[in-house]
């Protein structure tokens, strides 16, 4: 079976690299927008809670095909003891909060702990992302806080705007640039052995 | 060379390297080389063919242990599941339990709130979810039955991790796996079974077609608690029934036919999740409650190891999950782990339970009472596994105290002549049980029900004096064999109440001394008989106002009334010789009245008598006429013991006495045998005094007689008479007295001083008189002749 999938995918176009990203942030900031934008390009005004959606889409990331693949996590705090299971299967995180309100920027403390806990690793591709941009005249946390917090976390911190659509690209590309990156990396050090492993074997066969 | 044959290949000591080096040594040239490959060649072709041959002869053999094998499978599947289906059966059994009682059954959350009663932590709001919580899943539970049991046929292994306890089915159906990449399906793959329990999900791949055995599609593939589970919903417009579940480590893709069906899928993990939720963080308030020390860390992987100290109830199936397929494992491991608590104590609710319902009530003590030495040696009771299982023991020990009780219940089904020795087991039992007290209580009320009955049992019908008779026998033999049956059941030393007599009153000369006699053999009343004190005495009390209804009314004459307190007096007696309870005073006292009646109704009628006979005297001599007339009388008078009257028969028919004497005569000692028979201390002077005030009227009406004129003529007969009355019949009946009583009654003696002067004859009669004495019957004859 394995072979059969194999020899399938080689045959047609190479399966693009998957890039898992995972929304998250309290409840009603804006990550369904966020996501929603993202994927069809519109902004839905009414607001459903989310419980735990998942999306794809193949977008050209530098002139390479890649997959995305959108988990848009549930705010409220009903699911918080499930989301563990959701953010292990995480390869990267936009960590969204509302600038009009203070309390899902102290929410992202939260979230962010609760990810390296989960994930192990200080250095999981991460954005700080302050939605509602374009509600500048209700904005309660400034620029300014939110740099320095995501400063201290050594990630970027992005404003952005579902309504709009300012910087709603720029967000999932930065994010899935650094997966990307990533995983390169990954593979290189992982595959390094594999190969050598690989070289062994065909000897042998050889022989 | 030459011995190049199968044989030389296949023995042990064939050497291949040995063989090449010879065959290769003698050869020269390519030719013998050649010879030698062919050799081999049909070597070689020789031993595929005896291979194949082989093959050939175990491949039957091969298939037939096949399909043995595969027949004996499926047996074995089938035997589990019907080893499951007995065990939901026995489980449901014992959930309906004869005593009506849903104890067996206690739900999680009936626990729970017993346990949070028990802390006093009543959390309102969470036993009001918690409740809610059980309603609904029993109404989901019986209109799931059909599901579950269409999921059970179809599926095969699943049996047992669907009938845990606690298990509820939320949602089941068919899905197809996808491929995690392309969201295509999996190739090669039947459906996959999919079953959403309400605390995991159940997965099951299809059988092959070809293989499959007792008609089932699907086959237990893999188990998961939803804790570990996240359920992601696919938006994506090309699979729009698709959804992933995150199954650590491994993320699966399914897809349902339908946008509708996968919303209910959607809708029952959400479902099922939100119950976990709350469950999960009661169990955390629980677990806190009950082992602060405790991290809080419940959820998640920690759960685990918590979840196996405290084995709260909600925890059970939860652990179970751990090992669904060996529970006897999982609960030696709790034992293990907790070696506070063994495993036969954890059983007992249930052992306990299976006793009160087979009425085995002896085993059922026996293991209460190795509960309780258990409970002595290990007193600490610091989880709440334990505190559970307190909780639980207790209310099972209430049962059977209540169960044994029953026995005790004096019911109209049953019958009501059985004697106290039927009720000695469950007297016993009770004892034991530490419940003597109750015990007791249930004893004597079962007791005087029964007695009662018996009482009223008696026909009225027949003379009073019979009936009392009876019904005196019942009540002292009832009273009895209940005081004995008692003091054994409660273990009184019997050598000790034998000796000593337990009075319940101190006015008698006797009771005093008797009550002397307890005080000096310092034997302490303990409260068990001040239980049986007061039983028989409220016993006695009932019975004496229905003695006294009977007997202390106008149509019973004094005679039959004496005859009858005597009865009941002398079985008093009785009873305290046999189990030394002394009811005479009570007796007395209750009887006072009645009895004081008696003798002054005697008195009085007598003295009624004297008067009229008084009155109507003539002082004749009795005539009865004829042989047969004074024979009857002389019968007459020897019945009331005054054979001496044949001394005065005269003329065959005659009698040298007044019929008013030979009258009061007779009734005065009858009258002196019925109030000897009502003599007490207390009743004495009652009883001296109507004696001697019938007497004296008497007397009198003879010492009037004797002063007046009329009866001039008569005052030899009447002093004759009075002769009788005063040397006769007054030391009859002081005789009798002091029979009876044992001692001297004065006041009659007095009397013959008294009314001497009757005797004394005046002097011109004195020789005649002397003469009278001394030859009686020739006297009188000759006289009236």
């Amino acid at each position: 079976m394995a072979g059969n999938k194999n020899a399938k995918t080689s045959a047609q176009c190479p399966q693009p690299v998957l890039l898992k990203v995972i929304m998250v942030g309290s409840g009603g900031v804006g990550k369904s927008a966020l996501t929603l934008q993202f994927m069809y390009d519109e902004f839905v005004e009414d607001y459903e809670p989310t419980k735990a959606d998942s999306y794809r889409k193949k977008v050209l990331l530098d002139n390479e095909e890649v997959q995305i693949d959108i988990l848009d996590t549930a705010g409220q705090e009903d699911y918080a003891a499930i989301r563990d299971n959701y953010f292990r299967s995480g390869e990267g995180f936009l960590c969204v909060f509302s600038i009009t309100e203070h309390e899902s920027f102290s929410a992202t403390h939260e979230f962010r702990e609760q990810i390296l806990r989960v994930k192990g690793d200080e250095n999981i591709p991460f954005l700080l992302v302050g939605n509602k941009a374009d509600l500048e005249e209700k904005r309660r946390v400034t620029f300014e806080e939110a740099q320095k917090l995501a400063d201290q976390w050594k990630v970027p911190y992005i404003e952005t705007s579902a309504k709009t659509r300012s910087n709603v690209d720029r967000i999932f590309f930065d994010l899935m640039r650094e997966i990307h990156k990533r995983k390169m990396c990954e593979a290189k050090t992982v595959n390094g052995p594999r190969k050598g492993k690989g070289g062994k074997k065909k000897k042998c066969i050889i022989l | 060379m030459g011995e190049l044959t199968v044989a030389g290949i296949c023995s042990r000591s064939f050497d291949a390297l040995q063989f090449v080096r010879e065959l290769t040594k003698p050869s020269v040239g390519v030719e013998g080389l050649l010879c030698a490959r062919q050799k081999v060649q049909a070597l070689v072709d020789e031993t595929n063919a005896l291979l194949k041959k082989n093959v050939y002869k175990n491949y039957a053999l091969f298939i037939e242990t096949a399909k043995e094998i595969s027949y004996l499978k499926s047996e074995m599947y089938q035997l589990s599941h019907l080893l499951s289906e007995e065990q939901s059966l026995l489980n449901s059994l014992l959930d309906t339990s004869i005593s009506g009682d849903k104890t067996h059954g206690l739900t999680a959350n009936e626990k729970k709130e017993v346990a949070a009663k028990f802390r006093g932590h009543e959390d309102i709001e969470s036993l009001k979810m918690s409740k809610s919580q059980s309603v609904q899943q029993f109404a989901r539970s019986t209109a799931n039955i059909k599901e579950l049991a269409s999921v059970l046929e179809k599926v095969e292994g699943i049996s047992s991790i669907l009938e845990t306890k606690n298990r509820i089915l939320l949602h089941s159906g068919e899905m197809v796996e996808l491929d995690l990449v392309d969201y295509k399906p999996l190739p090669n793959q039947g459906n996959i079974f999919g079953i959403i329990l309400n605390d995991c999900l159940v997965l099951a791949n299809s059988y092959p077609t070809n293989a499959r055995s007792s008609g089932k599609k699907y086959k237990f593939q893999s188990f998961c608690e939803l804790d570990n589970i996240a359920i992601i919903n696919v938006k994506d417009p090309n699979f729009k029934t698709a959804f992933k579940i995150l199954m650590m480590p491994q993320t699966r893709a399914f897809k349902v036919d339908t946008v509708e069906s996968k919303k209910k899928w959607l809708d029952a993990f959400d479902q099922a999740k939100k119950q976990r939720r709350a469950s999960l963080s009661l169990q955390r308030r629980d677990s806190l409650m009950f082992m602060p020390n405790l991290s809080m860390d419940t959820s998640g992987t920690g759960n685990q190891t918590s979840s196996k100290n405290t084995m709260s109830p909600i925890d059970r199936p939860y652990s179970a999950l751990h090992n669904p397929f060996d529970e006897a494992e999982m609960l030696e491991d709790a034992s293990e782990s907790d070696a506070t608590v063994p495993f036969w104590l954890i059983e007992l609710p249930e052992d306990l339970d299976v006793c009160i319902a087979q009425r085995n009530f002896e085993e059922a003590v026996a293991l209460v009472n190795k509960v309780n030495d258990h409970f002595v040696m290990y007193p600490k009771c610091d989880n709440s596994l334990q505190t559970d299982l307190k909780l639980r023991i207790n209310h099972k020990i209430d049962e059977l105290i209540e169960a044994i009780a029953n026995e005790l219940q004096v019911s109209p089904d049953r019958s009501l002549q059985s004697g106290p020795r039927a009720a000695r087991r469950a007297v016993q039992l009770l004892i034991k049980l530490g419940k003597s007290s109750l015990a007791a209580k249930l004893f004597l009320s079962q007791r005087s029900t029964l007695l009662k009955f018996c009482l009223r049992q008696q026909k009225m019908e027949g003379a009073t004096l019979q009936y009392i008779r009876r019904m005196g026998s019942v009540f002292f033999t009832n009273v009895n064999e209940t005081c004995k049956e008692f003091q054994k059941s409660f273990d009184m030393t019997q050598t000790n109440e034998q000796s000593s007599v337990i009075s319940l009153g101190l006015s008698s000369v006797e009771n005093s001394v008797s009550s002397d006699k307890i005080s000096g053999g310092g034997i302490s009343l303990s409260p068990a008989l001040a239980c049986l004190v007061s039983w028989v005495h409220k016993q006695l009390l009932h019975f004496l106002s229905l003695f006294s209804r009977h007997v202390f009314t106008t149509q019973v004459s004094s005679t039959i009334a004496s005859e009858c307190v005597a009865i009941v007096r002398n079985q008093c007696i009785k009873l305290r010789y046999s189990v030394g309870i002394d009811l005479l005073m009570f007796l007395e006292m209750q009887l006072k009245t009645g009895i004081e009646k008696i003798i002054s109704d005697c008195k009085e009628k007598l003295l009624e008598a004297i008067k009229l006979r008084s009155g109507e005297d003539k002082w004749q001599p009795q005539n009865h006429g004829n042989k047969a007339g004074i024979t009857k009388f002389i019968e007459d008078m020897k019945d009331s013991g005054l054979s001496c009257v044949q001394n005065y028969v005269y003329d065959e028919c005659r009698v040298s006495l007044t019929s008013n004497t030979t009258s009061f005569a007779k009734s005065f000692l009858n009258i002196l045998h019925d109030l000897i028979k009502l003599w007490t201390p207390n009743t004495h002077h009652l009883i001296v005094d109507a004696l001697v005030t019938t007497f004296t009227s008497q007397m009198r009406h003879l010492e009037k007689s004797m002063k007046k004129d009329q009866f001039k003529s008569e005052r030899k007969f009447i002093r004759r008479n009075a002769i009788f009355l005063l040397d006769t019949l007054l030391p009859l009946a002081e005789q009798y007295f002091c029979e009876k009583l044992e001692k001297t009654c004065e006041e009659l003696s007095k009397l013959h001083n008294d009314y001497s002067h009757l005797k004394a004859v005046s002097k011109d009669e004195k020789t005649k008189t002397m003469v009278n004495i001394s030859e009686g019957k020739t006297y009188t004859t000759t006289t009236y002749l």
